[in-house]
């Protein structure tokens, strides 16, 4: 089976891309989801409870 | 969890040197290998910062990670996570009593990071390009939104979300 080009990187690039303006205005809209916001919450807990 | 920035000295330009500690990592595969011998070598380039985690109670690995600071467009700061490693016996699982994989709390002690980072400097986005597509579903459930999808021109998939 031939193994697809989006399967995975062979190894890491440090070359960021100059994405397109649309995605970046993506990005900066995206928000912490409620999810990584409890994990956040958790780790501070830990940190205090130290 | 305890986050230990690594100094990579200069005897890591040796690859037995590198062979060694990516060793000591446990890599499951070729694949795994590559990244992480890549990760050594551009933290010792300084290209990169290395951290270690580690456990607090037994100071035992978890993992590490790899960060830089970029400026792609000459606009927008970015914090890069250039590689992100759980060790085998802390994949697939709740790390310790939480509700979280260990990869999670990596990412929201990363993003914290930058939280503390932005408050003194401009920074706005934090970027990651993924090791493997099956991996995009974990990200997007913590907020983040795909930059650039893997085609025929570009392999590497590229995923971002907002520090603030």
């Amino acid at each position: 089976m031939t193994k697809s080009s989006t399967d995975k990187q062979e190894k890491p690039s440090n070359i960021v891309p100059v994405f397109p303006a649309a995605a970046i205005k993506r990005a900066k809209a995206a928000k912490m989801s409620g999810h990584l916001l409890d994990a956040i919450q958790y780790i501070k807990s830990q940190v205090k409870n130290q | 969890m305890l986050f230990e920035k690594q100094d990579v000295s200069k005897s890591f330009r040796l690859p037995a040197v590198v062979a060694k500690e990516v060793k000591s990592l446990s890599p499951q595969n070729d694949y795994e290998r590559s990244w992480l011998t890549e990760c050594f070598k551009q933290a010792e380039r300084k290209e990169v910062t290395l951290y270690y985690i580690k456990a607090p109670e037994s100071n035992s690995l978890i993992g590490l990670f790899t960060l830089s600071i970029s400026k792609p467009d000459n606009k927008t700061s970015w914090m890069i996570i250039e590689y992100l490693y759980v060790l085998p016996d802390f994949r697939g699982r709740f790390y310790a009593n939480s509700t979280f994989k260990a990869s999670e709390l990596i990412v929201a002690e990363i993003c914290l990071a930058a939280q503390k980072i932005s408050s003194i400097v401009t920074l706005e986005l934090i970027a990651l390009q993924l090791a493997h597509e099956r991996l995009l579903p974990s990200y997007e459930k913590m907020g983040f939104v795909v930059l650039q999808r893997a085609s025929k021109k570009h392999r590497e998939i590229w995923l971002a979300i907002s520090v603030n």
